[in-house]
């Protein structure tokens, strides 16, 4: 039995499309620096996401019927508190 | 060893698990842990969700017959740690919605659901994205203490 796929058409049969794929980087690498045995030592820490795309497109007549989108955040969000200096 | 100001790590952990209130705060009815869920919105919400935002609105979330309004379940099955002086949480779980057809979305909202109100936790942006009758998962970074989902530094 052939597999079929659902697409904004509804279920439609795997091999009347076409699949596809796309990665997008949105990294931003961030580079700090630390002393460790009287050395530089450098640290490098990724931010931003990764996108990964899926498409299925009708194989005859090229509309999108089916596009996933898979987002991989690297580093979440931080709150930096302070003890201010009693005076 | 010198004393040095500094803010307890224990507390920031504390803050996460609610142990302290320095305002008037809600009644809570047990010990449990919460419930968040993570919703969608357009990038052309307005008002925009942002730092400002300080509960789930349904204004400029996703609208489609495939997206359920107020989102989808956070899987929060780790509680709070820490490691050196910082405190993180990180959903236990990607975030994922299926099946799902939205246009020109940017966005999503962590919220707490357990209380009534539904309290804004923070905000993830991704650029603006649209799936057509398909698959879209949010998967979460490693649950440490530099690249945790959220973390008191």
């Amino acid at each position: 039995m052939e597999p079929v796929v659902y697409t904004k058409n509804g279920n439609v049969l795997a091999s009347t499309l076409v699949y596809s794929t796309e990665w997008e980087d949105h990294i931003e690498h961030e580079v700090t620096l630390s002393f460790k045995d009287e050395q530089l030592v450098p640290h490098v820490t990724k931010h931003g996401y990764l996108l990964f795309k899926e498409r299925y497109h009708d194989a005859e007549t090229g509309e999108l019927v089916k596009e996933s989108l898979h987002a991989y955040q690297f580093k979440g969000l931080d709150i930096s508190p302070t003890a201010e200096q009693i005076s | 060893m010198a004393n040095t100001q500094s803010i307890c790590t224990s507390f920031k952990k504390e803050l996460m698990l609610g142990y302290h209130a320095f305002g008037a705060t809600l009644a809570r009815g047990d010990t449990t842990l919460d419930s968040f869920k993570a919703a969608l919105y357009y990038a052309a919400a307005s008002p925009s969700i942002d730092a400002t935002t300080t509960v789930y609105t349904s204004t400029g979330e996703v609208v489609d017959a495939s997206y359920t309004a107020t989102g989808a379940a956070v899987t929060n099955a780790t509680a709070p740690d820490t490691s050196g002086t910082t405190a993180f949480w990180t959903p236990s779980a990607s975030i994922a919605w299926t099946a799902l057809t939205a246009a020109a979305f940017d966005a999503v909202l962590l919220y707490n659901i357990t209380h009534a109100t539904k309290y804004a936790v923070a905000v993830f942006t991704f650029g603006t994205q649209t799936v057509t009758a398909g698959n879209f998962t949010l998967t979460m970074p490693s649950n440490s203490s530099s690249t945790a989902l959220i973390r008191l530094a």
